[in-house]
């Protein structure tokens, strides 16, 4: 599912790691910069000075560009502080991947992203309102939960959450953590990957892998 | 080093920075042309419409006036010199308007409005990373940001510069059959004899390359940032000022072909 093959990239040199598809990953960098940089690498927005980042069995960096596109289709990727499009309304945000890629239109998706921000802690009944918002407006944690919902819409094969639980008060990230591992469950060969500097943060995960940094490398 | 070798090595970058941003332009004017077919996504769509409310819709009624007021000095200028019941008067303001006005004021307001809009707009989104996100969500940035915004305003410029054309004509005739006896019927009788197709279509490719000129150089500007956020008011006056430039040079190419 991912695969780092001897890459030398910022703070990193020989970092090699694999990931199987179907497990749940914690990846523990020693600071902010090493994890902020292989979130970087894994959205292929940071390439390496050397050696090859695989998704799906495919070198992201030598694949035409419109096949790296399509890649980044089967991932989710939470970003730590949201990832979200700063012109556009919160309705906007979460239906843009699913409206653009699968061709489903706003209103069809209504009913399941009232129910996840439910699920999330938000009330119904100011969600309306909530929604028609900017994201400028939000603070981080939230921008991190409609992430979250935009990423689940489109059903991705592989989710990777940046620092998605350290933001969040216990209630809030328990309700996160839930609604990530029943999306695990949800189907076979699905992938979770937890990057945080702050093993603390991911201490109620339950985890089939575990890689933490060590010097310029990575180990398990 | 002396001042003047300071001077024409200055002088020099400048010119070999315009050349490059020339051919930047013209570049992404022709990558974004590849991403035409992305218009049958919906979200896509939406982009072009809300570009078109933004610097052609929203323009409406600033150009309307400014049109208006155009036709009537024309006729005011004019008549003062040639005296008022010459058809000389309504030939004028229709070599005046169409061949030149239209076009260019079309296209200095949505370059006043939209260029440094969209400029500072997609620069702050790179500063951000969020052209980073959407790419990272598989979202092409040039289908989904470039095209649209360029499409968007090209169509733009090109209908508001018959809109402005029409306004200008006909503030201008109004002006003049409330000046003088002649009906302003009669009036646009002799304005329809001194308009020839050639003029018209001068004036719609003038629209048209002065619209791709404009978006490309606001979107190439918008694209060139990198890190700071203090970068966005320079490209955004680059961008600016280089959209004028281009419309300049190529009004006066196009006219002086035509012309020929």
């Amino acid at each position: 599912m991912i695969r780092f093959e001897d890459v030398a990239i910022g703070p990193f040199e020989g970092l090699t790691f694999k990931v199987e598809a179907g497990a749940v990953c914690k990846i523990v960098t020693a600071a902010e910069y090493e994890k902020e940089v292989l979130i970087q690498a894994l959205a292929g927005q940071l390439q390496p000075e050397k050696g090859r980042i695989f998704l799906f069995e495919k070198d992201i960096w030598t694949i035409p560009e419109k096949e790296a596109l399509g890649l980044f289709q089967r991932v989710g990727l939470i970003f730590g502080e949201g990832g979200l499009i700063s012109n556009l309304k919160v309705w906007e945000n979460i239906a843009l991947p699913v409206w653009y890629h699968k061709g489903v239109p706003p209103l069809k998706i209504e009913a399941r992203v009232a129910d996840l921000l439910t699920r999330l802690g938000f009330e119904p009944e100011g969600l309306a309102a909530y929604v028609a918002r900017l994201p400028g407006d939000l603070p981080v944690h939230e921008k991190q939960l409609i992430a979250l919902v935009r990423a689940l819409l489109m059903d991705p094969e592989l989710m990777v959450y940046e620092e998605t639980l350290k933001q969040l008060s216990p209630e809030v990230s328990s309700r996160v953590l839930k609604l990530a591992q029943e999306f695990h469950a949800g189907s076979a060969g699905r992938t979770s990957v937890y990057i945080s500097p702050d093993e603390q943060a991911l201490q109620d995960l339950e985890a089939d892998v575990v890689l933490r940094q060590q010097g310029r490398g990575m180990v398990s | 080093m002396n001042l003047q070798m300071i001077s024409t090595q200055k002088m020099g970058e400048k010119t070999m920075g315009a050349w490059t941003h020339t051919v930047g332009v013209l570049g992404l004017l022709w990558i974004a042309a590849g991403y035409l077919g992305a218009l049958h996504l919906a979200p896509v769509r939406q982009v072009v419409h809300r570009q078109i409310y933004f610097s052609g819709i929203e323009a409406l009624s600033k150009v309307a006036v400014i049109a208006a007021l155009i036709g009537i000095v024309i006729i005011t200028q004019v008549s003062h010199f040639v005296g008022l019941h010459t058809p000389l008067l309504q030939r004028v303001l229709v070599w005046t308007v169409i061949r030149e006005m239209g076009p260019l004021i079309a296209a200095i307001i949505i370059t006043a409005r939209s260029s440094s809009a969209v400029t500072s707009e997609l620069a702050a989104m790179k500063i951000n990373g969020e052209i980073g996100f959407l790419r990272s969500m598989g979202i092409d940035p040039i289908g989904y940001l470039i095209m649209p915004r360029i499409l968007g305003i090209t169509l733009s410029v090109f209908f508001l510069t018959f809109y402005f054309q029409f306004v200008a004509i006909f503030g201008g005739l109004l002006l003049s059959s409330v000046l003088i006896d002649v009906p302003l019927l009669q009036q646009l009788r002799n304005v329809f004899e001194v308009l020839t197709f050639q003029e018209i279509g001068v004036s719609a490719l003038k629209g048209f390359i002065f619209g791709l000129l404009i978006s490309g150089a606001s979107c190439y500007h918008g694209l060139r940032v990198r890190h700071s956020i203090t970068e966005i008011p320079q490209t955004t006056t680059t961008a600016v000022m280089q959209s004028l430039f281009f419309i300049f040079i190529f009004d006066g190419l196009i006219t002086v072909v035509s012309l020929r």
